[in-house]
């Protein structure tokens, strides 16, 4: 039965067709061809174009057959492929063929869904594999856009961070003028209870003002807390039911405090912290329990804070020792053990002991770790001791003693607001300190360069130069300074050498007081 | 509905009015990237509501603003990642039409959460087309106009979309275009 099929229908059965003479010459190409090989002109030999696979044999074509003969097709320019059949009619061939798309054609988007047969199951898979593409270039660019608006979030919320501590650095500073200038008030007006309970409103609102700033403060991520002298002992003491309600039922928490009144400037509440996290990492080793101890005691070394030193000088530490009965370390694990986010335990975070490394040479010691598999774990925390011991309670009495027997101390006194310079220059010389004023650490540095001081009292945030610069060069000129920095700031612990006191504002008259008081051992 | 839809109302608010508008289309839908993810399928109320909302800014009815949205879809999706796979489904605008089916087969098999329109080429005579349009979603038809409007101009045709009947099952549609085949 013959069929006639008009070429129409031919280019839509079979889009890559062609026919050829019997000297295998193009007599015609489909328009999908013509649009891949836009320079086959008819007449024009099929070698010319083409080759077949295993060499062009003429006589592939010519023999006597009845059998449809499959044809595969090499394009000699673009090693773009064809294949089909080919069907012997009078005077030549129809070639019907069909695409083989190639990875390059295909990328450079050569084709279109009508150049292949209807119901070609390619179709859905070329489909699929375009779609595929498009989605995984559309995954890139979500991915950037989305690390973009992370970037973006991050400034942001950094922007609002730094806003949120000028703020707070802003504010204490006035508040801190106020609480100053409540003091002067109290001492001028003497006994008058109407006056007193008008300071003492205003005192107390000044305060609630304090606490909103503390608030802006973690908002910026900024430590709230103060470098002052403490007995360890003594904070290791009064938390000591703290502590054990860390360490849970399991375990036995004993406390050996042999430090006595030795003191440290360090920050209290990292001090907790520290000893927190390192009562987890105990906790945590000994899942059926097991005994804690904490021990201080007084040490002389030399440490250097990891720098191998071999000048460090002796000096006197308080150490602290935290030792668990816990299944202890491998020498691998003992040698990483301080490396930040190192955590043996599924759900650590590799922070506790790289955190109290930190904390502990911040505030010039220096920490290590003994352990052995079996044998538990000690860990030591060294804090420098200083000067003579003043106690918290000494330091925070109400009626602190600010007798005028005072051997004249100089204090040399930094703040850039005039007016709390005056109401520290006058309660710190009706204290019996002899008070030398500057607005600027340039006006300090030359008064230090003609001048003897036992205390520079300086703000840190200055116009011109930091009050942390400036005590680095008044220490540099007169190494005997000591060192009480004060700021609505609390500053980076990079910023204050070991020995350096620190207090926020605002401030607190008595706690100021006790301050210069450690820092002034001799008018104890 | 899938998130390029979003990227697409986006784009089409940042031609028109800026980035500014977007960003105070973002802050008012309480939106953001996490909502523009392409190959995410959202709830259709969420895709409703972005466009309401960027007809509100384009100072269009909802009507109009998806006629404008379809129209301006294809060329987005034509300049964007989907260009090569437009490119493959047509090269002209009746055989464009033809594959709509096929391409939305891949899309689907590909999103299986999204839920694909059908388009049947009924009729092809010169310089007219009717095509019937299927949806399990309701209300779009002038966003399919929109789409068809689209198409003309990618072809550079000039020619009108009108809605011929509707049943429950399906809406017939009617292009007229300056026939160049």
């Amino acid at each position: 039965m013959a069929v006639t099929i008009d070429r129409e229908l031919l280019d839509h059965l079979f889009p890559a067709n062609l026919f050829l003479d019997e000297h295998l010459k193009f007599s015609s190409i489909s328009s999908s061809l013509r649009k891949h090989f836009p320079d086959i002109e008819v007449g024009s030999p099929l070698f010319h174009h083409f080759d077949l696979p295993g060499g062009n044999d003429w006589a592939y074509f010519h023999a006597h057959d009845d059998r449809l003969k499959i044809v595969h097709l090499t394009s000699k320019c673009t090693n773009y492929k064809l294949a089909g059949a080919i069907v012997p009619q009078d005077g030549g061939y129809f070639l019907a063929l069909h695409h083989v798309p190639t990875e390059k054609a295909f990328k450079e988007n050569r084709f279109q869904i009508s150049e292949f047969p209807p119901g070609d199951p390619r179709v859905q898979g070329l489909m699929l594999i375009n779609l595929q593409r498009a989605l995984i270039e559309e995954s890139q660019d979500t991915a950037i856009e989305l690390a973009y608006e992370r970037q973006r979030s991050v400034e942001l919320l950094d922007r609002i961070s730094r806003i949120a501590g000028y703020m707070a650095h802003d504010f204490n500073n006035f508040l801190s003028i106020i609480k100053l200038n409540c003091d002067r008030l109290t001492r001028e007006i003497g006994h008058d209870e109407r006056m007193e309970r008008l300071v003492s409103i205003i005192r107390e609102t000044a305060a609630r003002g304090s606490s909103i700033t503390s608030s802006l403060m973690k908002l910026s991520h900024q430590r709230t807390d103060t470098l002052m002298p403490m007995a360890i002992d003594k904070l290791i003491e009064d938390n000591t039911a703290f502590l054990r309600t860390v360490v849970g039922s399991n375990v036995t928490l004993t406390v050996n405090l042999g430090g006595g009144e030795a003191q440290s400037v360090i920050s209290h509440v990292r001090l907790l912290n520290c000893l927190t996290n390192l009562l987890i990492n105990s906790r945590d080793a000994m899942p059926n329990g097991g005994e804690i101890t904490i021990t201080t005691e007084r040490r002389i070394a030399a440490l250097d804070g990891g720098k191998n030193d071999p000048s460090t000088p002796l000096r006197e530490y308080l150490v602290v020792e935290v030792a668990d009965t816990g299944k202890g370390m491998t020498e691998a694990v003992l040698s990483r053990a301080f490396e930040p986010l190192f955590s043996t335990k599924s759900n650590g975070t590799g922070f506790g002991l790289a955190s109290a490394l930190e904390f502990a040479r911040e505030m010039g010691g220096d920490a290590s770790l003994e352990s052995a598999p079996g044998k538990g774990a000690r860990v030591y925390m060294y804090f420098p001791t200083v000067g003579q011991n003043v106690s918290r309670a000494e330091m925070s009495a109400a009626n602190f003693d600010t007798g005028m027997g005072h051997e004249k101390i100089r204090i040399l006194l930094v703040e850039d607001e005039p007016y709390a310079l005056e109401a520290l220059m006058e309660m710190l010389e009706a204290e019996g300190y002899e008070v030398t004023p500057c607005e600027t650490g340039e006006a300090a540095l030359q008064a230090n360069e003609r001048e003897r001081y036992d205390v520079l009292l300086t703000d840190i945030v200055m116009p011109g130069q930091r009050g942390t610069e400036l005590a680095r060069l008044a220490c540099a000129q007169q190494p005997q300074l000591s060192v009480i920095l004060m700021s609505g700031y609390v500053p980076d612990p990079s910023d204050i050498k070991p020995g350096w006191l620190f207090i926020r504002k605002p401030m607190d008259t008595t706690e100021l007081l006790g301050l210069i008081k450690a820092a002034t051992p001799i008018a104890a | 509905m899938y998130g390029m839809i979003h990227k697409g109302v986006r784009q089409m608010v940042i031609d028109q009015l800026g980035d500014e508008a977007w960003q105070a289309t973002e802050r008012k839908l309480g939106i953001g990237p996490t909502e523009l993810v392409t190959g995410m399928v959202y709830e259709d109320s969420l895709t409703i509501e972005i466009i309401a909302e960027a007809a509100a800014r384009l100072n269009l009815d909802m009507e109009d603003c998806l006629v404008e949205f379809g129209r301006y879809w294809i060329k987005f999706a034509e300049r964007g990642s989907f260009g090569s796979f437009m490119d493959f489904t047509g090269q002209d605008f009746p055989s464009f039409i033809a594959n709509l089916d096929r391409m939305h087969l891949a899309v689907a098999t590909a999103m299986p959460k999204a839920q694909v329109p059908s388009f049947s080429l009924i009729k092809n005579s010169p310089g007219r087309m009717e095509v019937e349009y299927r949806s399990d979603r309701a209300g779009l038809e002038k966003f399919v106009i929109g789409l068809f409007q689209g198409l003309l101009d990618r072809f550079q045709r000039q020619g009108t979309v009108n809605i011929i009947g509707v049943t429950n099952q399906a809406t017939m549609f009617e292009i007229l275009h300056d026939h160049k085949d």
